[in-house]
């Protein structure tokens, strides 16, 4: 019977230097963290430099990883640390809530998006697009990875109310975008 | 119920009505069937939420992993071929000393064969072993008076190096205090020349001033 080592047993091992127990780590997280950065940051390749990133931070700070709290979300929350820091540094301004958009917020001519496999997928990258990284954050928690209004704000230092405005503000400028459109 | 009310509860209502209240329940869908902005609200929560359903993972490109930095020890070119050598020496340790070593009393007799015949067989081991420990026990009796002899020769030969080391020093000695003696009979020979030089130039000085004694006779 195969037996699949806990999230927990494996950084004690890539602590104690196993290649293997790392690599397995990596493994079993690098496709998800790969798509939560596609969404955020809405292109492959910046998405691919941001797991490279985020694996780094996460290798230089294991150590202090004290195993009190689950993995995916110890990952998670880097992820979103490096994603935030991505996007400032992208756009080169200081407050993630004045960030907006640079791009055309329904283009369709973008080719890397082209290497999305599947058309739902594109649809949701290109919509996301749509929105300041902010609001982007909020949408990522509250639909694709299921968080209540209370846990968004704790993992944004925002309120849960607050979360909620930005969630809804989200949705106005998604509906303007003929990304939507088709579903509303 | 106002629009500001009743988005408060619109996730809750989308996600599971239950969690409202009945009596708020029945408000909230009878504000949002006749306010068009909560109905396009609800739609769109509804949309994202079919959205985020139908998103598959993306396969993951290829990329290099990072790799973590492990102690030298723990890597197998370090310490496979010291033990591979280690296991191949202790094999053949094996190999070579279980012959001599089993056959206890305890062993199950030997299969016998025609012509075979196991004392004699079992004799002439016990004679191959003892040789075997006499060849061990003059070989290291050798080897110890090799041993000797090596320490001793080396013994010997930094006694040779070291006293001719104190020769060549004694000699050195010598040469320049002899040198120095030379030097200094030669000085006292000089002087005494010059003092004698000297003394005749007196004495012929002397003897220009008074006549010799031959003269006076």
């Amino acid at each position: 019977m195969l037996v699949t080592a806990s999230d927990e047993k494996l950084v004690t091992r890539a602590l104690g230097g196993s290649n293997g127990a790392w690599t397995a780590l990596v493994k079993r997280y690098e496709r998800r963290i790969y798509n939560y950065a596609l969404r955020m940051v809405g292109h492959p390749d910046d998405a691919l430099d941001l797991v490279q990133e985020v694996f780094l931070g996460v290798y230089r700070n294991l150590g202090s990883y004290r195993g009190d709290g689950a993995f995916p979300a110890w990952l998670f929350r880097i992820a979103a640390y490096r994603c935030t820091d991505y996007l400032r540094r992208r756009r080169d301004l200081g407050s993630l809530d004045d960030i907006e958009p640079v791009a055309d917020p329904c283009a369709r001519s973008d080719p890397a998006l082209a290497t999305i496999a599947t058309d739902a997928n594109r649809r949701v990258v290109r919509a996301l697009a749509t929105l300041p990284p902010a609001q982007r954050h909020v949408v990522e928690l509250k639909f694709f990875q299921s968080r209540t209004f209370e846990e968004i704000g704790e993992r944004l230092g925002i309120s849960p109310n607050t979360a909620k405005t930005r969630l809804y503000s989200a949705l106005r400028k998604l509906k303007a975008c003929e990304e939507l459109l088709d579903e509303l | 119920m106002n629009c500001d009310e009743a988005r408060s509860s619109l996730f809750d209502w989308v996600e599971d009505e239950r969690r409202i209240p009945a009596v708020e329940r029945d408000a909230l869908r009878a504000h949002v069937e006749g306010c068009p902005s909560c109905t396009a609200d609800v739609a769109a929560i509804h949309a994202m939420r079919r959205r985020a359903e139908a998103w598959r993972d993306e396969p993951m490109p290829r990329w290099h992993r990072p790799r973590v930095e492990r102690p030298a020890w723990r890597d197998w070119r370090v310490w496979f071929p010291v033990a591979a050598s280690t296991t191949a020496f202790a094999l053949a340790a094996v190999a070579v000393v279980t012959p001599w070593t089993t056959g206890g009393p305890d062993e199950a007799p030997a299969p016998t064969v025609a012509g075979y015949d196991p004392v004699l067989q079992r004799q002439l081991v016990d004679a191959a072993v003892e040789r075997f420990r006499d060849e061990f026990e003059s070989r290291r009796e050798i080897d110890r008076t090799l041993l000797l002899q090596a320490a001793m020769e080396a013994a010997r030969s930094q006694r040779e190096e070291e006293l001719t080391t104190l020769a060549a020093f004694l000699k050195a000695e010598m040469d320049r205090r002899s040198l120095e003696t030379d030097e200094s009979l030669r000085y006292l020979i000089t002087d005494q020349a010059r003092d004698r030089r000297r003394l005749e130039d007196l004495f012929q000085r002397v003897g220009t001033r008074r006549e010799p004694p031959e003269s006076r006779r």
